[in-house]
Order: structure tokens, then sequence, then C-alpha cells
């Protein structure tokens, strides 16, 4: 899972609601309720209804906030009004993801991939982080995916960097070297 | 190349036992969005402007606009293996190409590849220059003094071209652009005898972009025929390749002159040509969604052709002590022979005008000249070369002197030409004379012309001595007396074709009364 584009529109909407939240010190509240907001996301049927242009934005706005629950934040409830209003809620899909990058960014946070051959021991996984964030000057948390065609070792993908010690990488390597090699 | 098997794997264990197994750290980014030869890519944090991006595959990419939350990149290769989601890489690299001796002789693409079957070409990484490059400054240049000779009589006589010079070609189709070009390269074998180890030879650089592939394999051929291939480049981005090669090889073109120009060696270089190269420019820059100017041009297509033609330019005898870095001899030059193609004869459509204020020079080509049978169809009235007799030997100056007055002043007197006898003898002289220097003028392809040559058959021809010659046998006349005066009067010849040679009455003398005795020969 390689980090999620998201839009300038939806950037413009998390971070008007991260600084809100910021502001009214509500921003743990918020952040879970966004958290339940890209759970619902995931969800195939509301991937589909959200940015359909056959549907009104009055039945979608009722059905998001039907799924969250009857204790949504106020802020929350402002956002996918705003939204109702402009017919862009097709954006909530996008805005969980967006919100997080804000959320991140004044934690000092960095989220990364790790990608392994096989499951690794959460052990590992930490002195990883910590490696990372002692490089980098930030906390450091990696979500971690099997990919079995490295055949062994890690690869880190973090903030724009890839850092590849897996042994499909190091082959990679020795095969341009010898593709490049010059003969006689 | 013979190879052992053993060769072979010794290289193959030399290379395995010093490789250095470290992780590799590079710049990552996603594909957005991929088509029609342009792709959008999220991440790349760090990526410079025109900087070459890896695709899956092995496919590069140039970063052409570096916006807020995504690169724009133009594919250099087949885009079938780029997928939506791909991971990219960044390399670090500017774009560059290889240059340098090895790369004389042959075909190369857009990124320096051979084309020509003959096998990988020998350059290191030294030789690698990046395609964009400023231009000399002014101190670091001189003004253009020394011929850069075409063998074509017409441009020798009347619109001589120097070296250092930017000189326009510009004309509607098949009339003859390229033409004059081949010539222009064939001529270059009697610079240094057609051996580029010779440093007084000049080097040609042909750039092929949006042309037929067959066109370029005859020119190819035609080259190769008359021995010019070995002190030439040909750079090919044909019709049928990505408009990003095709907008980037005259930029690869150039380096590779470049390299030479920056060693204190001459270089001819030719674009055929610049017209192909805005369209596909065009095409890239509406693709990556860039505002569309007048005639849909991005606003920059100027600068397009501006930042290409600077770099063709005369560097001072000194320019090695200025700036050793850039320069490892003074006194270097690229002489630019860009084409431009004209529809219907419009030389004040965008792209024309604009290449017509850049260069030092137009050499118009007329499709109606061309029909009558004029061929070099060069119209001499508003042809013009900015730089002149400085780019003249001193005899081919004074020889000439009277050419452009004397056609232009047939010119305006052709029309009377249909009342025959009732015309005073002043004009009647004048339609004479005028009639057998065009003829004179016209010049068989292939078949370019030393300095020497042309001045004994210019001479013929502004002295009246063929005056009392039929006008369809003029051509045959000056030819023979040519031959006749490379086989009689070698020492003369030779003395012409020196550079320094001045028109000298002796000299004259000498001419007219070969001239005179030829004539008596002559049937």
């Amino acid at each position: 899972m390689a980090k999620q584009h998201v839009s300038s529109a939806a950037r413009r909407y998390s971070r008007a609601l991260f600084e809100l939240a910021t502001d009214s010190g509500r921003l743990d509240v918020v952040s879970e309720q966004i958290d339940a907001l890209g759970r619902l996301a995931d969800d195939a049927e509301f991937r589909s209804l959200l940015p359909d242009p056959r549907v009104d934005a009055a039945p979608k706005a009722k059905a998001v906030l039907d799924a969250l629950g009857s204790e949504t934040d106020p802020l929350v409830r402002g956002l996918i009004e705003s939204l109702e209003r402009r017919k862009r809620l097709g954006l909530l899909l996008e805005i969980p993801a967006g919100f997080l990058e804000f959320a991140d960014e004044a934690a000092g946070r960095l989220r990364g991939v790790l990608e392994s051959s096989t499951m690794i021991e959460e052990t590992q996984v930490v002195a990883i982080e910590q490696s990372l964030a002692s490089q980098t000057g930030k906390q450091v948390s990696l979500h971690c995916e099997v990919v079995p065609e490295l055949l062994g070792g890690v690869r880190v993908t973090l903030a724009g960097t890839r850092y590849d010690g897996s042994v499909r990488g190091r082959l990679d390597q020795i095969a341009q070297r010898l593709a490049a090699a010059e003969l006689g | 190349m013979e190879l052992h098997p053993s060769e072979v794997t010794s290289v193959l264990k030399r290379e395995i036992e010093g490789f250095d197994a470290s992780a590799s750290t590079a710049k990552v980014g996603q594909v957005l969005q991929v088509g029609d030869g342009v792709a959008r890519v999220y991440g790349l944090d760090d990526c410079m402007m025109s900087e070459l991006i890896e695709f899956p595959g092995g496919v590069m990419g140039m970063a052409l606009n570096l916006e807020v939350d995504n690169v724009g990149c133009v594919l250099l290769g087949d885009a079938a293996s780029v997928k939506e989601g791909d991971t990219v890489k960044s390399t670090g690299r500017i774009i560059s190409v290889p240059t340098g001796d090895a790369m004389l002789g042959r075909v190369v693409d857009a990124l320096g590849k051979p084309l020509d079957g003959k096998g990988a070409i020998a350059t290191t990484d030294d030789d690698l220059r990046p395609i964009e490059q400023t231009s000399p400054t002014v101190v670091e240049r001189e003004p253009v003094a020394e011929p850069m000779l075409t063998g074509i009589k017409s441009i020798d006589a009347m619109i001589p071209v120097g070296r250092g010079q930017r000189e326009l070609i510009i004309g509607d189709r098949q009339t003859g652009k390229t033409a004059l070009i081949i010539d222009a390269i064939i001529n270059q074998k009697n610079s240094g005898g057609g051996d580029p180890s010779n440093p007084e030879q000049v080097l040609c650089v042909y750039n092929a972009v949006g042309q037929k592939q067959s066109t370029v394999v005859d020119v190819h051929r035609r080259l190769e025929e008359a021995g010019a291939m070995a002190y030439t480049i040909i750079v090919n981005a044909s019709a049928s390749e990505e408009a990003s090669m095709q907008f980037l090889s005259p930029y690869s073109a150039t380096a590779m002159a470049e390299r030479f120009r920056d060693e204190g060696r001459h270089v001819l270089i030719a674009y055929d040509d610049l017209t192909k190269q805005a369209y596909a420019y065009r095409q890239v820059m509406l693709l990556l969604r860039r505002p569309p100017g007048r005639e849909a041009y991005p606003g920059d297509v100027f600068n397009l052709h501006s930042r290409l033609l600077e770099r063709s330019a005369k560097v001072a005898e000194n320019a090695h002590e200025l700036n050793p870095q850039k320069y490892s001899k003074g006194g270097g030059s690229i002489t630019a022979l860009p084409v431009i193609e004209t529809q219907e004869g419009d030389v004040s459509a965008y792209v024309p005008t604009n290449v017509i204020s850049i260069t030092d020079g137009q050499i118009f080509l007329e499709a109606n000249l061309f029909f009558s049978g004029v061929r070099p169809a060069v119209n001499v009235g508003i042809s013009v070369s900015r730089v002149g007799g400085a780019a003249q030997t001193p005899a081919m100056k004074k020889v000439a002197g009277g050419l452009r007055i004397n056609l232009a002043q047939f010119r305006e007197l052709e029309a009377f030409a249909q009342f025959g006898s009732d015309l005073d003898a002043a004009t009647q002289s004048t339609l004479n004379r005028g009639a057998r220097l065009v003829e004179i003028l016209k010049q068989g392809q292939y078949k370019p012309l030393v300095n020497a040559a042309q001045i004994v058959q210019i001479y013929a021809g502004t002295s009246g001595m063929l005056d009392d010659v039929a006008i369809d046998r003029a051509p045959a006349f000056v030819d023979g007396f040519a031959e006749y005066m490379l086989a009689e009067h070698a020492d003369v010849m030779d003395q012409l074709d020196g550079w320094k040679c001045k028109w000298t009455d002796e000299l004259r003398d000498q001419v007219q009364a070969a001239c005179e005795k030829f004539k008596g020969q002559f049937v």
C-alpha cells in the first residue's frame, strides 16, 4: 500500500478540518471519527456511491451520517454538510488520508511501508523504525507487507525515499552491472 | 571482434567480485496517469527540471512539469510497459548523450544509441555531456571571419556563410533544402581530405527531425558514396518516433557538436528541420497541459529555437585561457544550417519569423524558380547573409562583387525581354549578361565545387567572356573551363584556393588569357 494520492481539493478540506480541530482542542475526537470515515471508505458500496453523479448529494450525506452514528462531532458534521452543499461528497474518500498527513506532520511522525519476503518479527520492525527515526529525526511508524518476490531482506519506502536492502534489489543491481560490463 | 568464452567469464567474475553489497537508496514516486507518451507521477519531491526518471521496463522519462503535487514526465521510449500505480525512481542525472570521436561515421538516435547496426559505440562516462548547455558568453566569442565553403556557387558567391554563423535555409516543401545541406557536407571533404583526425577537417553533424526513414537512409547512402560519412554524425529522430525524441534530438546533436567545438575543431551542423521540432514540442506541451499560445504553440517556442541556435558560435582563440574548464582549446566553431519549411511561401508565419530573427541570414528557396529550371532555386534578391564579405576569400569577394547587382538588374529588365531587338544596346547587353549568369549559377546535385573553380567560372561570366557563347552552352563552357584550369594551370588554381589569396591584376590576366585560349578550343 503506497501513499494514497490526495487531490489538491481534498487537501484543502483536510487542512481546514485539521486546523479547526487543533484550535478547538478536539483533535483526538475528530481524528477518531475521521478514522471511522476512512474505514467506511474501504467499503466497496460507499466507494462507488459517493462520487456517483447520478445520485443527489442529500441522500449521500444522510447515508454517511447514518453510518457514522449519532455522536458525530459538530466539526465532522459541518464538513459533511459543506461537502453536500458543494456536491463534492466524493472527496470524502480522500479526506481521511489527507487529514492523516496533516496530523502526522504536526506530530512529527512519518509513515512508511516495510516490505519483506516473509512475516517479520515485531522486535525487528521496531528496531528498523528506531534506526530510521534517528536518521530522519522524526517518529517513524511502518506498515508491514509481505512481498514474496523480494526473496529475502527488507525494502522500506518512507517519505518519498526507498531503502532497498532486499535480495531482489541486489540481484537487480548485479544484473545492471553485468549488462553494462565492458568486454575486452 | 572475436571473444573467447573465458574472457567473458573473467569479466563477469570481476564484476561480481567487485560488487558492493550495500542497500541502495533512491527517491521514488508513483504513476498517476500515463498515455500519449506522457506520464504524471506523484511523489518525487526533490525532482530536478529535465531530470531523468526511470520507469518500469527500462523506459526512461524526462521531468518537464514540476507542479505542486505531481511531476509531468515525457517518456523517452515505448510506454507499453508503464501502468498506473507503477513505482518510478529518479536517477539524479540530467539527460545526457555520449560525445566524442567514436561517434563519427555513425547513425544514432536522440539519446546517442546506435541505429546503423554497426555495434556499440566506444564511449565512456566521461564522454557524456548534458544536452542542454549555456551558450558561449560574449567574451568567449569572436566575430565570424573565416569562410565555411558550401561548394554551391550561388551561396559562396553572393550569400557567403562563415564559420560560426547561423544561416537559415527556408522554403516550401520539395525545393531542395536537404540537397543544399548534403552538398555542403560533401564539400567539407576538401577542408581536410576527409580524414577526421586532420585538425583542418571540418566535422559535420546532420540532424534529421521528423523525416521519413527512407529519406535518411538515402542521405546516409549518398554521404557514404561520397566518402563524407567518415567525418559526419547522423542524429536521427524520424517521423514514427515519439515526439519527445523528435524535440530533443537537435539538442543532442548540438551537444555532440559542442564537444568538438570546445576542443578547437570546426563543425558544420544542419537541423533538418526545425519546423518538425516545433510541431513535436507543441504536441508534448499540449499533452502536458501547458497553456497554448499563437497557433497553439507554447509560449516558449521562441526560446526553444533561440537557446539551440545560440550554441552555434565562433569561439575566441584565447577561450581556453578565459574558461579552462569548458574549453580545452580555443578557436573552434559551430556553423549552423537550420531548415524551416514554409507553407505556400509564407515567411511571415509564426515559427518562420521567429527563426529568421534568430539567425544571421537566410537562404530563400522558391518553388517557381525550381520548376523553371533554376536549381539550386535560390532567390538571390531576398536571400541575405548578415556576415557577408567577411566570410569570403578576398579573391572571391572581388570577382563576385558585381554579381548580385548584375542579377538584380537582369531581374528588373526581364519583363522587357519579350521586346527582343526593339531595345537599346545597354538594356540588351544587361539582359544577355544576366541570362548567362543565371545559367552558370545553376548546379547539379552532389557536385560541390572548390573555391578556385567557382572563382574562375564566375569570372568567365562577369568579365563578359560568355557574352558571345550561346546561352544553353554557357554551363558546359564554364564546367569545361574549370576542368581546363585544373589540368593546365594547377598552380594558379592552388593559389586561388588559398584563404588569403587576393585577386591581383597578375592573376586576373592569367585567368583571362587561359579563358581566351579555352574559348578558342571550345566547340
